[in-house]
């Protein structure tokens, strides 16, 4: 394995591994509250959503610039939330069904536009479509920047405000009557979960965005029982899955980065609902198969006693 | 005449036009114990949670003994059962600490104090030796329990309770009955969604009878009657109730 520690003298690889480390620990620790207030699915929204923003953002500036597509990302993934909102709001649709409404619309939006702007002579399709994809091997010291900022932002609110941001993820009305204005918090936590996801389209394309929030904060619940620890391991979980999905995706020749790291969450995830002590399901069909075992032994000892 | 904590006036709450409440208007004297009775749908957590500032009332308004910027350390509230997420990763303790939240603001983080406090709420209500489950793991009854304790680590004033006696068993209920009379003698109020109309008498001094508008309001001697009852519950067949009114 001397091409696997050679790696880490190649600049490329430290780049995007650094890159994909820090979206790890992001989507890590937001995602632990994502996961718990049964949003797994709105980086998802999100993402897809950033869509028809970063292809209106071209038609309408013609310009290439990341920042400017980033921004329609942006303000493509705070259309989808401001829509979910207001239609969980206005109707009685649940969470979810207004979820895969807006999820599938604004994507579908987004493929309509995308065909729009290939067909523009200057465009030579200006990478829109590594943006459905995600290209982490493309990654810059630029987005580096980019990621660091939004990563230093989001856990030092989140270190900061730890205490109603726990509370009002555990209990709404609670906090309610405590007098903490659970809106801001609830905002707040969705704008992070928008920025998150659209730093990490550029790694792991609009599709796959949900597994980096939802899958090292599921792994992370199957070994803890408290949301410090769990903030913790899973952010320890999003820096082991993405650095070794770019490590396993770079000792191959054209195996993308994004969909390997997802594999590597995946992998996580599935190990810790199989292995994990008490919650696992190893462990359940071990407990089940000796508490039978004694129960039948003592069933015997009667019958034979009696 | 004592103090009253509580004074609703004309307190009118609608959904969607419909009136839930219509002008509902009492005092809660303080160090009262007060049950709030009525049938399903009679909207007595509607009253409760206009009451705690949760839903805007069409009408009417709500003050209390002590400072409207005070509430958030005063009132302390005790959810029905099976409001919050079981699997939620926190444990006992930490959810009973979660009742000094209120005194320690956004940013402070829990004192040695704090935490000592919790852990005596948690001895009263006798699940000391549970504080580092993980809450899923407990029984409805001990949930109920947790909760109350959190309730009583804030020390507040005025006490909400929505149905503790909902699904626990003798020796839960004998708990929660020693905590309310406990707070009762320390001078703190307590109102409680109550369902149970047998134990009425016995556990409650003051009544609020309900069946969106007001049938009586006041000590549970004059109130609680077999004719209020029958207009509280639309209905005067309570043949094996004869002797709860006592």
């Amino acid at each position: 394995m001397v091409d696997f520690f050679s790696l880490f003298s190649d600049y490329t690889f430290c780049i995007v591994s650094l890159g994909s480390a820090l979206l790890g620990i992001l989507c890590g620790v937001l995602g632990c509250f994502a996961v718990l207030r049964k949003q797994s699915l709105l980086g998802d929204g999100i993402s897809h959503g950033a869509l028809p923003g970063i292809c209106l953002a071209f038609l309408l500036t013609l310009n290439k610039d990341e920042r400017v597509l980033l921004l329609g990302a942006l303000a493509g993934g705070v259309v989808s939330i401001g829509l979910i909102a207001l239609i969980t709001r206005l109707s009685k649709t649940k969470f979810d069904s207004a979820l895969a409404l807006v999820l599938s619309v604004m994507f579908g939006l987004g493929l309509v536009l995308l065909t729009f702007a290939q067909k523009l002579p200057n465009s030579s399709q200006a990478g829109l479509k590594t943006f459905i994809y995600g290209q982490a091997s493309a990654m810059t010291q630029k987005d580096i920047f980019i990621v660091l900022i939004s990563t230093a932002v989001v856990l030092v609110t989140v270190a900061v405000f730890w205490k109603p941001f726990k509370l009002v993820t555990f209990d709404k009305v609670f906090s309610r009557v405590v007098g903490i204005k659970v809106w801001i918090v609830d905002f707040v936590l969705s704008f992070f979960v928008t920025v998150a996801s659209v730093v990490g389209i550029k790694t792991v394309g609009v599709i796959l965005m949900s597994a980096m929030l939802a899958a090292p904060a599921a792994a992370a619940r199957q070994w803890v029982s408290r949301l410090e620890t769990m903030a913790v391991l899973s952010a320890f979980f999003g820096v082991l899955g993405s650095v070794s999905g770019t490590a396993i995706s770079s000792s191959f020749e054209s195996v993308p980065t994004g969909p390997v790291i997802v594999l590597c969450l995946g992998t996580i995830a599935v190990i810790s609902i199989l292995f994990a002590p008490r919650r696992g399901v190893l462990w359940k069909i071990i407990k089940r198969n000796s508490n039978r075992r004694k129960l039948s032994e003592r069933v015997s000892e009667n019958k034979s006693s009696a | 005449m004592m103090d009253s904590v509580l004074t609703v006036k004309n307190l009118t709450v609608a959904y969607d036009g419909s009136p839930v409440l219509d002008n509902i208007s009492g005092k809660i004297q303080k160090g009262s114990l007060t049950a709030v009775i009525g049938p399903n749908g009679a909207g007595k957590t509607t009253f409760l949670k206009t009451i705690m500032g949760l839903l805007k009332p069409l009408f009417g308004e709500v003050t209390f003994g002590f400072e409207n910027k005070e509430k958030k350390t005063k009132i302390a509230y005790v959810p029905q059962t099976g409001s919050t997420d079981r699997d939620f990763p926190v444990t006992v303790f930490d959810v009973v600490l979660m009742g000094r939240y209120p005194h320690l603001g956004w940013f402070r983080r829990p004192q040695k104090r704090d935490k000592e406090i919790a852990l005596n709420m948690l001895k009263k209500v006798g699940m000391d030796k549970f504080k580092n489950r993980q809450i899923g793991t407990l029984s409805g009854g001990q949930e109920q329990r947790v909760f109350l304790a959190r309730a009583l680590a804030q020390q507040a004033t005025l006490y909400f309770l929505d149905e503790p006696f909902k699904g626990v068993d003798a020796a839960t209920e004998k708990i929660i009955v020693d905590m309310l009379r406990e707070i009762k003698n320390q001078g703190g109020t307590v109102v409680v969604v109550h369902h149970d109309l047998n134990t009425v008498k016995k556990y409650f001094d003051s009544v609020i009878m309900i069946n969106k508008s007001l049938v009586c309001w006041g000590d549970t001697e004059s109130c609680f009657n077999e004719k209020n009852v029958a207009k509280t519950f639309n209905t005067d067949i309570f043949p094996e109730r004869e002797n709860i009114y006592g």
